[in-house]
């Protein structure tokens, strides 16, 4: 089965929002080659015709009442965060100067 | 003070009586951490402040005739990834320094209901990723067996601070066997719950799917009891179980006449330590002793159970870890220049590197051109898994094999990621068809000189807890390896 290219590693990190060094890309990748060696077991698994099976509870659209209650105040929150501005938590600039 | 009791049900039993105090036993169990903590790092941090307090509550209840709960006065050690009300809580990462939590988890709060003294963090592996607990920010836990070897993980602080004696009892996360593992490692007993048994909420998450909190104790008895307070639904956690837990006769006499105990045949594998093998027929011997038909099964699927975990295990890791990003809570990376700059430092010098490694692997198997060939297929092949364990629960009512391929290994030993993750080969397939388990210690390996304990597993269907605990119960009833402990001085000041 294809496995990721040691540039695949370093693109798929980025989706996932993390830099890698290429010696860390490298060493990741290593490691990840002989994971999906392994994973590659799956590949000769009788599944055909076998539904996925996303939890063995079997719950679907489990929902709680629709009922107010109690959840954690504003400045509860904002004081968990690294930096706030009034009643937001504060981060770089998104937009440039006059953006829309 | 020697004369204090050790056990959850008897420091309960004492101080509700009124025999000896929560205080004492407390005062107890900080002088032993004070004592050898240092040479074993099970703690992240205890508060003695807020234990003796709690301590307090409870000793005053007594006095004023009422009762404190059924966990009255009990120190209970908590795994760092399960939120404790004005604690930090770092899950082993840099990710959450300075992180302190606004609520309770549901599990502790019954804990404080129930009169439980919550004294500390205990240490694991970084986002409950990891068998060795050597994947721990903030440093490595040591055996209390042997110092030189893990304690097992991921809630390996958990398992080694009951193992040495700190706490009767800690609660562990258990994934992919993060509470089995650790307790047949510390030579302890752990209970891994049917998934939904004991609610989420407050749980940090990992793999939702397979996650569940569960507790370490010296005795299945005591995770009776335990699990008789945390278990149960919760509304703010959508995937707990609505049936209630089977009661625990701890009074009834160790009879497993009833009983039909399956050998899965690919856990007596050849490649195991030979102390595991012999563990397993001691287990078997004990259990026949005692009444129970023992019969040879086929457990064909477990061979599949590895590769199945390191595509679903990442796939959710690298969804529900997402959320640490620096902006919220947690830490967030200084001298930044953009959103996206914010984003990428703060992750990348939060998180270690399993669990990076995790987050990759798993954002790959989800990514388009590989979810069916990995993700969709790891599906197809759980329910095959599902299914077989449904199969084999037909024909009997528990199976009996091992929780590791082999005792203990030595700190920094194990450096290649897939051997480590092979240690888990006969824990993940319960959390991946969501069935319970537990680990017992059933002897010991002499390994290079050095007595290290060996757990076997009993492995009970989806909500069948209370016979997989009654089963364990009964067998420690009539042998003794539970009550081994690590060789006397070891972990002494």
């Amino acid at each position: 089965m294809a496995h990721l290219s040691p540039e695949e590693v370093h693109r798929v990190a980025r989706l996932a929002r993390l830099t890698l060094t290429s010696d860390e890309a490298q060493a990741l990748h290593g490691d990840l080659e002989a994971i999906l060696q392994h994973v590659d077991a799956l590949a000769k698994a009788p599944v055909e015709g076998v539904e996925p099976m996303n939890s063995p509870l079997g719950h679907t659209n489990r929902v709680r009442a629709d009922e107010p209650s109690g959840g954690l105040d504003q400045a509860t929150v904002l004081g968990l965060a690294p930096a706030t501005e009034e009643a937001f938590v504060a981060v770089e600039r998104v937009l440039e100067e006059g953006g829309q | 003070m020697s004369t204090l009791p050790e056990s959850v049900l008897e420091i309960a039993a004492e101080i509700r009586a009124g025999q000896c105090t929560a205080a004492q036993v407390l005062e107890r169990s900080l002088d032993r951490i004070d004592a050898a903590d240092a040479s074993i790092g099970a703690f992240e941090d205890t508060r003695a402040d807020t234990a003796r307090s709690m301590a307090a509550t409870v000793d005053e209840q007594v006095a004023a005739g009422h009762d404190p709960g059924p966990l009255a006065g009990v120190p209970i050690a908590i795994k760092d990834c399960i939120a404790v009300k004005g604690e930090p809580m770092t899950c082993g990462s840099r990710i959450l320094d300075g992180y302190v939590s606004p609520f309770d988890a549901a599990a502790i709060e019954r804990l404080r209901q129930a009169g439980a003294v919550l004294l500390g963090r205990t240490r694991c592996d970084e986002f409950a990723m990891g068998s060795s607990t050597e994947h721990c920010a903030s440093g490595t836990v040591s055996n209390p067996w042997s110092h030189d070897h893990v304690p097992g993980g991921s809630s390996g602080g958990s398992a080694a601070a009951v193992a040495a004696g700190f706490v009767p009892a800690a609660l562990g996360t258990d994934t992919g066997g993060s509470i089995r593992q650790p307790a047949a490692l510390c030579g302890i007993t752990g209970f891994k719950p049917s998934q939904g048994r004991v609610p989420r909420w407050g749980q940090v998450s990992f793999a939702p799917s397979m996650d569940q909190i569960g507790p370490f104790a010296r005795t299945s008895a005591d995770c009776a009891a335990i699990m008789q307070v945390i278990a149960g639904e919760d509304a703010r956690d959508t995937t707990s179980a609505a049936a209630t837990m089977g009661s625990v006769d701890l009074d009834a006499p160790a009879d497993l006449s009833h009983l039909r105990i399956g050998v899965p045949q690919e856990h007596l594998d050849e490649g195991n330590h030979p102390a595991v093998n012999d563990g397993i027929e001691r287990a078997c011997d004990a259990a026949r002793s005692l009444g129970a038909t023992i019969v040879p099964v086929r457990l064909e699927t477990t061979d599949l159970g590895i590769a199945c975990y390191y595509v679903l295990g990442p796939a959710e890791a690298s969804s529900n870890l997402a959320r640490f990003d620096g902006v919220r809570y947690g830490r967030r990376a200084d001298d930044v220049a953009s959103l996206d700059e914010l984003y990428e430092r703060s992750r990348t010098e939060g998180l270690g590197a399993e669990a990076r490694r995790r987050i990759v692997l798993g954002t790959w198997v989800l990514s388009a051109g590989y979810y069916d060939a990995y993700y969709n297929r790891a599906l197809k092949v759980r329910r095959l898994i599902h299914d077989e364990y449904a199969a084999r629960f037909s024909e009997v009512d528990l199976l009996l094999g091992a929780t590791t391929p082999a005792p203990a290994f030595k700190l920094g030993s194990m450096s290649d990621p897939m051997s480590m993750y092979l240690c888990d080969r006969y824990t993940v397939t319960a959390n991946i068809a969501g069935i319970c388990g537990c680990s017992i210690p059933f002897g010991t390996a002499d390994v290079d000189g050095t007595s290290l304990p060996v757990g076997v597993q009993l492995l009970g269907p989806l909500l069948g807890d209370h016979v997989v605990l009654q089963c364990a119960h009964a067998l420690q009833q009539t042998t003794d390896h539970h009550l081994q402990r690590p060789p006397a001085g070891l972990n002494q000041n």
